[in-house]
């Protein structure tokens, strides 16, 4: 696993993913939901429990993918990073509005832009032989 | 190892291209302020896909026109500038874009993309996958302080007191 960048960011992203996941319900008592103000994890990223979940659910794919092989993991970087980078951007047109579903605010456009850079970089750009190899 | 530069920078600069051209949204029908803005748009939504396709290929493509469109990007950061967009954002996007564009350009010129075909040898494929990770940090470090002024990131503030809304393309904090 150690060789391959992709099931090691796949597994460190997952695993942090997780725990903010995990942490964020702690901050999230009594929040709706849907709130679009929620709770302060770390006190500058914002969270309801519907981001908690968003966040478990990511970090376990990436965990399941970078433990799996390496295509999963390419494959679930480049999905993870990708979905991101639509977040980070559609964030910036949703942000103040009731469409915000996600609590989301500055610094978490910051966190899951700078995720999607790292995800999608190594999931597209590295190990680009590893789907042809598996198919093969 | 920093074969993968080019389309990072450009993904730094097209995100606060992005960023700086969602002010539309909140434009409320202000002719101006969407004739400036929605170029932005169509550039960053570019510099974006560019890098991606950069990327998948693992070679650099269109380098002489990724330089070219890199000026494009400088000159209509400079007309949103006269409209009132936030010097640092501007600055830092088309120091990504111009950077992007260089580097494509260069590489081109030296030969440096690869084909990719082939099979890559393990210490080069280690050797691209950390200047990929440092890469990626670099550019967000670059691009947050960007983002961080446009309208896009002050409107999510709740300290922002709503001025953005008022003004689509000013933060009249940024120059402080």
């Amino acid at each position: 696993m150690r060789s391959s960048p992709n099931r090691l960011i796949a597994v460190i992203f997952g695993a942090v993913y997780i725990v903010v996941g995990a942490l964020g319900f702690a901050v999230t008592g009594g929040v709706s939901f849907l709130a679009t103000q929620g709770g302060m994890l770390l006190g500058i990223f914002m969270v309801n429990p519907l981001h908690n979940v968003a966040h478990l659910l990511i970090g376990a794919a990436l965990l399941a993918a970078g433990l799996a092989s390496t295509r999963a993991a390419k494959g679930v970087n480049t999905v993870v990073g990708a979905a991101y980078l639509l977040l980070g951007i559609v964030g910036f047109f949703l942000v103040g509005t009731a469409a915000n579903i996600l609590a989301l605010n500055t610094f978490d456009h910051f966190l899951h832009l700078a995720s999607a850079l790292l995800l999608l970089a190594v999931g597209l750009g590295v190990e680009r032989g590893a789907s042809r190899e598996a198919m093969a | 190892m920093l074969r993968s530069w080019p389309a990072l920078l450009a993904w730094g600069a097209g995100l606060i291209h992005l960023a700086i051209g969602a002010a539309v949204a909140r434009a409320d029908g202000d002719g101006n302020a969407i004739m400036l803005l929605t170029p932005m748009l169509v550039v960053g939504a570019a510099e974006i896909a560019w890098g991606v396709a950069v990327l998948r290929a693992g070679r650099i493509r269109g380098g002489r026109a990724a330089a070219v469109g890199a000026i494009i990007a400088v000159l209509m950061g400079a007309v949103a500038l006269v409209g009132g967009a936030p010097v640092i954002a501007v600055g830092t996007s088309s120091a990504l874009a111009i950077a992007s564009g260089a580097m494509a350009a260069r590489m081109r010129e030296a030969g440096v993309a690869r084909t990719g075909k082939g099979e890559e040898p393990v210490r080069a494929s280690r050797s691209r996958a950390a200047g990929v990770a440092v890469g990626a940090l670099l550019v967000a470090a670059l691009a947050m302080p960007g983002l961080a002024q446009t309208d896009a990131a002050t409107n999510g503030d709740p300290h922002d007191h709503g001025v953005g809304a008022d003004l689509p393309l000013v933060d009249p904090h940024a120059h402080h």
